[in-house]
Order: structure tokens, then C-alpha cells, then sequence
């Protein structure tokens, strides 16, 4: 129902300054469905994703939301239909949950219009879907980090927008918290037919509770397209410079990721050996 | 408890939620200062009693009671009451957009470009009445420093704080140059400049109080209309600007709108310090908001705060009397230092 809002780069360069991280990008994140970045460190994943919400004006090419681009669309409206969670947001001292949570409605408000029941409704069903009802109260500089992560996220949901993206949303979780915010991502998808797009940094998790797949090396795309096809011995070489080996998860049935011992260490520590 | 109210008209659309807490502190806030400053103009070295000071004030009363009232502390108390409004509030903007609870107006260089010209213009022996004018054109001068080196394509808040910080060591330096190179007509005139330094309100004038009120009138409802977008901002740069806040147009525009109301602030009392700082802190706590929503509160504190330091200065070592800027001094740097230790400063956190 709410999702058939397109996101896509056509040719897009991205960079800071002089050094160009992304570079002549090409690809669509399909409506509706999960899709996950993934890459090793400084492959441009981060970077592309801010340029999908805009923090990053494209050196060249254009960023499409809705066939238009991006830039050249306000960008109110641009919030209204595609909303970001970048990594580390700031937590002003002592607001409460549910303030928080409350701004996210910014984009959907105007001078008269501040509080509007739509508004009010957003806030509830964002912290009903996150579970953070009973923490409406609490300073959000006073969480866990779990917390903490589930409230940034209903800040994300009450902007109500078709489109959510997520800058690696699990970095610093412990593994249960990891899998409940994973969860609740698919959850959302699942039932309100949300696109989601998100930055990871495990690859198994990635394609566990992605459809879509898009693996990045130095900037530009080695593989799209679902785990099952994409996640290969091959493309996990050419992305992570590791061997490994593909199994099917044994709970999910999708593909796994088995890393072998790197076996160039291997060889270092048996020369040196056979020297003493 | 945070108890919030929704506030909801159909037709013409309008809606806001408005939390029971801040609007009663205000309230309060507002009511004290009025109490305060009939208190403070009634009573001095030569108290009026009640009656006869509202008298004097409509401007009925006996002579000597009006001059006392009318033309000597009742600009003065009013005067208080808008210089501390004025730094509280240029001191939350600038808290708010720098997400650093110990900012103050004073880092953008505007205090001491406006000290310079001031200290300058004291010891050629210039008129007092043109001293305002040549502050004002100080702090705008060492404000345009501040934004042609600081204003890049992207707007970095900390680039534009430590340029700030340069620029005020430089200026300072030239401050101290001026008095210690001062010659012997000079150094006559160096008790007036240490007393402008420090800041003081013992030559209001009506107009000076029409200036600063005219600011405050005018500078204001620019500042709060912009608090939506100020509040969503504190998220972070990243998070703001997904949320759909023009960035760079709102930091340019409350940046200069609140460095303008400290410098009309510095031009007509000389730099006052520790009220920009301490006010929004003192509001936060009371109304239990981290947002804009303690702004108006933190301009009831700052003023009522300015008011009573005013009349401890004169008071307190009676007959001599001392510059205000003492006394917020003195009441300032402990608070400053408590919050340090009390470790409630957590910088950008």
C-alpha cells in the first residue's frame, strides 16, 4: 500500500572535496523490499547512502526519487517521503522520549499546524511499533543503547515517510539488540510494505534480512540483486578479499558466509617456522 | 512529570502542544519580574512608598519623587530588565546551535569588537552619548570578520567558534594595548574604560532603553518563529537536514539575529557577562525542556536576574556603588564552576 515510491542514482559520483568515493553509480533500490549495502570499510557504502538522502550533493549524475531529482525537489517534501536515520544523531540534554520522538513530525508540520491529530497518531503508532510506549516519560540520555536505537527509529517511523534509510542501525548493539532492531525493520516492512534501505556491516545478518543485495567495492558496484544469487565465493572475494565458504543458513536456508583462515598469514608463519 | 496539553482549532487550522509546566514557569517567571521591578524602583537610598511611586511613574506625583522615579531608576530598572532578556536569549540560540550548554554570545567576537572601539573612544575622551554607536559598529565590524573567514559553502558552527575565539584574543590584545599605552591625560579616563569592561547600567538614558527595546521588539518573534526548525536541528546536522531543515539558512539567519541582539546589548551597557550563559540553564531546569520552548523563560530569568544583580550593586557596599558586572560575576563563575563539576556540561553530548 504505501510504498511504490522509486529511489534510484543514474550515474552518480559522490565525494568530499577533491576525492571521489562513489563513482559513476548505477542502480534501483526496489519498492517495497529490503535492500542492504554491503562492503568493506572505506568501499563508499556510507557515503552513497548519504548521498541518497541528500547530505551529499553528487559531483555529478543525478539521485531519482519518483523519477525526479532529487536535489531539485523541496526538501520538505523530499522529507516527507524518504527519511534517515544517519549514525550517531545528538541527544539534547533531558528531552524525553516522546519530544523526540515528536520531531520527526517536522517535515508534515507548518507555523499554524504544529500539533495536528495526524501528528499525534504518528507519534503513538511509531511508539507502539517500537515499543517504546513505556519509556515515553524517561530523558533519552538515560537509556541503553537498545533503547536508545528503538527510540531514534520510531523518531524515523513518526516522519511517516514510504522510504527509510538507515545508516548501519547496529553498530555498538550487543547481538540481541542487533536482531531485535533487524527484526523490527523487516516487521515494518513486512507490514506496512515500507522500502527499506540500510547500510550493514555483517554480511550474513545482510542477507538474512535483506531481499535486495548490493555489494560495493571501491565505490563502485560489484553485485545486485537477491542474496541467494549475488552471495557467491566470488563476489565475497572480490568485495572482502577473503576465501570462504557459502552455506545455507541453517535456520533461514539463506546463503551463509564461512570465512576460511586467511591463509597468507598461513604461509608467513609457516616460512618463518621452517627459517628457525 | 511532564504534563503537555493539545491545543486544537479546526477552522483556521491551528494546533500546537503546549506543556503545562513551561507555560506556568513562565508565568511565574513574568510575574516576579514585575513585582521586582516596582520593588526596585520604590526603593533605593531614597525609598517612595507604593502609591506614590506608581503615581510618579504615570507622572502625577511630587517632583522630587518623578525625578527620582521617572528620570533616573526607572530607566534603569527597565533597562535591566531588556539587556537581560536580550543576552538570555542570544545565549540560548547560540547554546542551541552550537549543541554546547557553555556557549555564550560572547564567542562570536562581538563583545570584545565592540569593547575596543569602546575603550578607544573613553580614552580620546568622546562624548558618552556617542559611545553606543561606536560600540554597535565595533561588534557589527568584528562580526563581519567572523563571517567572511568563518562562512564556507557548508557552515561549520566550530569553524565559526574558533575564529571567534582568535578573533577575541586578537581584539583583547588590542584592548590591553590601548590601556597600557594610555598617556598621562589619558590615564585620568582609565577608571571610566575599566568600568565600561565590566559592564554597567548607571548611564541609562530613555533613549538607550528605546533602543534596546525596540531590538528585543523587533529581534524576538524572529528568533522564536524559528524555534521548530532550532529544535529539530539539535538532532544533529545529518538528522536536521533529512528532517527537511534548511541548515545553512537557519544557522545564518538566528546566528546573526542573536549576535545582533547582544551587540545592541554590549553597545548600550558594555559587556555584561554571565547572564547569556547562566539564563537558558536556569530555564531548562525550571520548565524541564530541553527545546525552544524554555527560550521565553530563560528572557523572564535573564531580566530578572540582571535586576536584582543591579540593585545588589548598589545596595551591598552602600554608599559606593558597584558596576552590575561584578555582581553577575560573582554570581555567575560559581554557578559555572558547579555545573563543571557536577559534570552537566557534557560538551555536544
Amino acid at each position: 500500500m504505501m510504498s511504490e515510491h522509486a529511489l534510484g542514482v543514474d550515474h552518480v559520483s559522490l565525494g568530499y572535496g577533491r576525492v571521489p568515493v562513489v563513482k559513476d553509480l548505477q542502480t534501483t533500490f526496489p519498492p517495497g523490499l529490503i535492500t542492504s549495502i554491503v562492503g568493506a570499510n572505506g568501499c563508499g557504502k556510507s557515503t552513497l547512502l548519504r548521498g541518497l538522502a541528500r547530505l551529499l550533493t553528487p559531483t555529478s549524475g543525478t539521485v531519482l526519487l519518483d523519477g525526479k531529482s532529487i536535489h531539485a525537489q523541496r526538501s520538505k517534501e523530499v522529507a516527507k517521503r524518504l527519511g534517515l536515520l544517519p549514525q550517531g544523531p545528538t541527544v539534547p540534554e533531558g528531552l524525553t522520549v516522546e519530544e523526540l520522538v515528536s520531531r520527526g513530525r517536522y517535515p508534515h508540520q507548518s507555523f499554524r499546524r504544529q500539533w495536528s491529530i495526524t501528528d499525534e497518531q504518528a507519534v503513538e503508532e511509531a511508539l507502539r511499533l517500537t515499543r517504546t510506549h513505556d519509556l515515553r516519560d524517561r530523558p533519552v540520555d538515560e537509556l541503553s543503547g537498545g533503547q536508545r536505537q528503538r527510540v531514534w527509529i520510531a523518531l524515523v517511523l513518526a516522519q511517516d515517510t514510504p522510504i527509510l534509510l538507515l545508516d548501519e542501525p547496529t553498530t555498538f548493539l550487543d547481538i540481541a539488540h542487533q536482531l531485535e532492531v533487524l527484526g523490527l525493520l523487516r516487521e515494518l516492512n513486512e507490514q506496512q510494505n515500507r522500502t527499506v534501505i540500510l547500510v550493514l556491516h555483517d554480511l550474513n545478518q545482510a542477507a538474512r534480512y535483506s531481499h535486495h543485495l548490493i555489494a560495493m567495492r571501491e565505490g563502485q558496484i560489484v553485485a545486485a540483486g537477491p542474496p541467494q544469487e549475488i552471495m557467491t565465493v566470488d563476489v565475497v572475494q572480490e568485495v572482502f578479499g577473503i576465501q570462504s565458504v557459502i552455506i545455507a543458513d541453517p535456520v533461514t536456508g539463506t546463503p551463509m558466509c564461512v570465512p576460511k583462515p586467511n591463509t597468507e598469514n598461513k604461509l608467513v608463519t609457516e616460512i618463518r617456522k621452517q627459517q628457525v | 512529570m511532564m504534563r503537555r496539553v493539545s491545543v486544537r482549532v479546526a477552522r483556521p487550522e491551528f494546533s500546537r502542544q503546549i506543556s503545562t509546566r513551561s507555560v506556568t514557569v513562565l508565568l511565574v517567571v513574568l510575574a516576579a519580574t514585575t513585582v521586582a521591578i516596582i520593588l526596585t524602583t520604590a526603593y533605593g537610598d531614597y525609598s517612595v512608598p507604593l502609591n506614590r511611586t506608581v503615581e510618579a511613574i504615570l507622572g502625577n506625583g511630587d517632583p522630587i519623587d518623578t525625578l527620582v522615579i521617572r528620570d533616573h531608576r526607572l530607566p534603569r530598572v527597565l533597562m535591566c530588565v531588556l539587556v537581560g532578556a536580550a543576552l538570555a536569549l542570544s545565549g540560548g540560540v547560540f547554546q542551541t546551535l552550537t549543541r554546547n550548554p557553555l556557549a555564550a554570545p560572547d564567542i562570536i567576537g562581538v563583545t570584545q569588537g565592540a569593547a575596543v572601539v569602546a575603550v578607544w573612544m573613553i580614552l580620546r575622551g568622546l562624548p558618552e552619548a556617542v559611545l553606543p554607536v561606536g560600540a554597535f559598529a565595533g561588534a557589527m565590524a568584528a562580526l563581519a570578520v567572523v563571517a567572511v573567514l568563518g562562512v564556507r559553502r557548508d557552515l561549520s558552527m566550530y569553524r565559526l567558534i574558533l575564529i571567534g575565539i582568535g578573533l577575541n584574543t586578537l581584539i583583547g590584545a588590542a584592548v590591553t594595548y590601548l590601556i597600557a599605552r594610555a598617556n598621562a591625560v589619558e590615564r585620568e579616563r582609565l577608571n571610566l574604560a575599566e568600568q565600561w569592561l565590566v559592564g554597567s547600567t548607571s548611564a541609562t538614558t530613555w533613549p538607550k532603553v528605546g533602543i534596546a527595546a525596540g531590538t528585543l521588539a523587533l529581534l524576538t518573534p524572529a528568533i522564536l518563529s524559528c524555534g521548530r526548525s532550532l529544535n529539530t536541528l539539535q538532532l544533529g546536522d545529518d538528522l536536521g537536514a533529512a528532517l527537511g531543515v534548511p541548515i545553512r539558512r537557519l544557522q545564518l539567519t538566528t546566528v546573526s539575529l542573536a549576535a545582533l541582539l547582544a551587540a545592541v546589548a554590549v553597545s548600550v551597557t558594555g559587556p555584561i557577562g554571565f547572564v547569556a550563559f547562566v539564563s537558558p540553564h536556569i530555564a531548562r531546569r525550571l520548565t524541564g525542556t530541553a527545546g525552544v520552548a524554555s527560550m521565553p523563560t530563560a528572557m523572564g530569568v535573564g531580566g530578572l536576574l540582571l535586576l536584582i544583580a543591579d540593585y545588589a550593586a548598589q545596595r551591598v557596599l552602600e554608599p559606593s556603588q558597584l558596576p552590575v558586572g561584578y555582581v553577575t560575576i560573582v554570581l555567575g563563575a560559581p554557578y559555572l564552576l558547579y555545573l563543571l563539576v557536577r559534570g552537566e556540561s557534557r560538551m555536544g553530548a
